[in-house]
């Protein structure tokens, strides 16, 4: 009996008084699922918790209906984990660091041989493999931790934060590679970008303070989003007005007066042109702050 | 096993790690040379007024020992007597040559020091009584093993001794029994290269088990450091089978440190000063060793104070591994086990606790020193039985190291990553 389903009910993790993840409930089948949220909101502690790292306060985890922490290695069988805080072994060289893992993942040394030559190439790090780990730049070092992740064929992989630090054409790369990694396997990707899961992830998760506040394909959530976007056009002395009052996207400064793009459920103003609503838009009506651009320099 | 190869090369990889085993190679290197020819070398004065060291020095002593080799009797303490009397009268003929006598009483040193030692009381000994064999004769040559049983009871027993609170009834019978098992007699001869192997060994295994807790402190801690403990508890065997690579590495890169260096260092200086002697008690070097309550002979000395040396060894990297488990502080798991070490040692050796005090017994300095020359005796009770606490450490200490490594293997597979 496989059919893949990875069910949380009610999962709870508090630390001292933070509730960092708070009465989740969720059921993840095959695909690629994008855990959206602002810094703080509970991402990593809820995959802390997926991987087995963290105990959960309540609630459970379930894989094929079986408790993940009394399945134990059985469940961390199925695993590949990247975390936010990826740390490396210095004097490792890749190659080194690579087999290590497939031992921990109970490779035979045979298989560990060949399945590290095809991470490398996978994410094309094989003329670096002699390298030691400690010389690797930030994307490099990225790139080994989604290696180590695939070593062993998980059926669950869990990405927290893979894009953080990454420049713009690692980011695409990595979204290709994400796409090439989804068949077959829950991948849960989390971010606080919104361009990096919208046109990877089939599902995407808003989450906020520890809970799910939204889920749905991009178009379920812009079409459960409350509020509209609207193009406006305001006296230039005007805009700080609008912002103490609507959530403001956008700001286009021109020469007489100024063009605001407002979210709001309904138009903010005669002569509003409504407009087609982002899943970035999404993200600024929940979050009421914009997601971390593509250059990275949002909140991390 | 590949997990465990692993662990080990991520010691042997870390530059700290790499300057603490050269560290542990130049230290041996240097106790190995002072054994053999530093200060606390073997020296040989040849006749022409020349002094030798090391190993020219072993081949001098060796065969000019050859003729006082042998039972230590009646006839060959006569033997000794009359040349050492026959020196002393010589030394006044040769005022130029102030090392006259000393030159020529080198091979039977060890029977003059014995003759000394036995010939008066041991406790009331003062510096000018280095001279007392030759104030004996034929008639009053002492009875070795009887002089000593003797002088223990003397210590054990006089009310103006330390020893006389200090000991139980119980514990003073067990050291004179220890003493009554000595050879009638006691065979004499040259055991150089095993007593220098021995005293280096002692050195080695004091400072280098500091090293090796070192070495092996960052096993545990260093996952949560570097922040690599998240990928490695998220692996299948990550928990159980890993944090068992992990303790499995440590205690085997602690073996193969501690076996290949001892052995080294025993086949070196034994090969530089001469195997031979090895069958010989311990008392042959009276000087070193008339107090000594346990009977053995230099080649089991040196075996018996291996396998301690490779207890303390094990233990200390127990113990740092445990507490780089469940601290995960590296320079904690590298410091505790130091300190386990260097403040009794420092306490007993600056007399503040006088050596006496029970619970300071158990701390691993007395075990290292246990069968250094003229140590204390350090003795507990049992159950109505007494015995040199060096066999309750042993036990304690072999027990001590299965119960820290299944403790540290609970605490680590346990351990959350927050
Ligand atoms: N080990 C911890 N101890 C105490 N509080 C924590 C710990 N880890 C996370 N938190 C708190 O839990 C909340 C969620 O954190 P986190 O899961 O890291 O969020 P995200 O990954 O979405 O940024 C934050 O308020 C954070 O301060
Ligand atoms: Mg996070």
């Amino acid at each position: 009996m496989l059919f893949m389903e990875l069910k949380i009910t009610n999962l709870s993790k508090d630390f001292r008084k933070t509730k960092a993840v708070n009465q989740v409930s969720y059921t993840f089948h095959s695909g690629v699922y994008g855990l959206l949220g602002i810094n703080g909101a509970g991402k990593t502690t809820l995959m802390r918790m997926l991987t087995t790292l963290l105990n959960p306060t309540s609630g459970e985890i379930t894989w094929d209906g079986e408790d993940v922490f009394k399945m134990d290695k059985a469940y961390r069988k199925l695993l590949g984990y990247l975390p936010q805080d990826f740390g490396v072994y210095p004097d490792f060289s890749v190659q080194d660091y690579l087999r290590y893992i497939a031992a921990l993942k109970n490779l035979t040394p045979t298989e560990a041989k060949e399945k590290v030559q095809e991470v490398l190439l996978l994410t094309g790090m094989t003329q670096f493999k002699g390298k030691k780990m400690r010389t690797l730049s930030g994307g490099m070092k990225r790139r080994a931790g989604i290696a180590q992740a695939v070593l062993n064929d998980p059926k669950i992989l869990v990405l927290d934060e893979p894009t953080a630090g990454l420049d713009p054409s690692e980011r695409i790369r990595f979204r290709n590679l994400i796409s090439e990694l989804a068949a077959d396997r829950i991948v849960l990707l989390s971010t606080h970008i919104v361009s990096d899961v919208e046109s990877v992830a089939g599902q995407i998760i808003l989450m906020k303070e520890g809970r799910f506040v939204a889920t749905g394909t991009t178009e379920e959530l812009i079409a459960a989003c409350p509020d509209k976007g609207w193009l406006c056009n305001v006296p230039k002395d005007e805009v700080y007005a609008y912002h103490q009052k609507y959530r403001v996207a956008n700001v286009k400064t021109l020469s007489d007066h100024a063009q605001l793009r407002i979210l709001s459920q309904d138009a903010p103003m005669p002569g509003a042109v409504p407009e087609e609503t982002s899943l970035e838009d999404v993200f600024l009506s929940y979050f009421g702050e914009r997601s971390g651009g593509e250059d990275g320099n949002g909140m991390v | 096993m590949a997990m465990v190869w692993y662990e080990i090369k991520k010691i042997l990889l870390r530059p700290s790690c790499q300057i603490a085993l050269l560290l542990l190679l130049a230290l041996s290197s240097y106790i190995c040379y002072q054994e053999v020819y530093g200060d606390e070398g073997v020296e040989w004065l040849t006749e022409s007024g020349e002094w030798l060291k090391g190993p020219a020095a072993a081949r001098e002593m060796r065969s000019a020992q050859e003729e006082w080799s042998g039972p230590l009797d009646q006839a060959m303490m006569e033997k000794a007597l009359e040349v050492l009397k026959r020196y002393e009268e010589e030394e006044k003929d040769h005022p130029e040559d102030i090392d006259y006598r000393f030159q020529r009483i080198q091979p039977l040193m060890d029977i003059r020091d014995m003759l000394n030692l036995a010939g008066k009381d041991y406790y009331e000994w003062e510096a000018d009584d280095f001279f007392i064999a030759e104030t004996l004769t034929p008639e009053t040559l002492p009875n070795v093993r009887e002089q000593r049983i003797k002088q223990l009871e003397n210590y054990l027993y006089d009310e103006s001794s330390l020893a006389y609170s200090r000991f139980s009834q119980n514990e003073k019978e067990y050291l004179l029994s220890c003493y009554e098992k000595m050879d009638e007699t006691i065979q004499m001869g040259y055991a150089q290269g095993w007593s220098h192997a021995f005293d280096a060994g002692y050195y080695v295994i004091f400072y280098g088990s500091i090293i090796m807790a070192f070495l092996v402190s960052g096993l545990f801690a260093n996952e949560s450091r570097r922040k690599t403990d998240a990928v490695y508890f998220s692996t299948e065997h990550g928990r159980k089978k890993g944090s068992a690579a992990k303790l499995t590495a440590g205690f085997l890169l602690t073996t193969a440190v501690y076996w290949a260096l001892m052995l080294t260092l025993n086949g070196l200086i034994l090969s530089m000063l001469g195997f031979e002697g090895g069958d010989l008690s311990i008392l042959a070097e009276p000087m070193d060793n008339w107090r000594c309550i346990f009977n053995l002979t230099f080649r089991q000395r040196s075996l018996l104070a291996l396998l301690d040396g490779y207890i303390i060894w094990m233990l200390f990297s127990g113990v740092a591994m445990l507490v780089s488990a469940s601290t995960r502080s590296e320079s904690l798991a590298a410091t505790v086990p130091a300190l386990l070490i260097l403040i009794p040692n420092a306490l007993n050796s600056y007399g503040i606790t006088q050596g006496s005090s029970f619970w300071m017994n158990f701390f691993p300095d007395k075990m290292v020193r246990a069968y250094v020359g003229n140590s204390p005796y350090v003795l507990v009770e049992i159950f109505g039985k007494v015995m040199p606490m060096l066999y309750v450490q042993r036990f304690l200490y072999t027990v001590l190291i299965v119960v820290l490594t299944l403790v540290c293997w609970q605490i680590y597979r346990r351990k959350q990553v927050r």
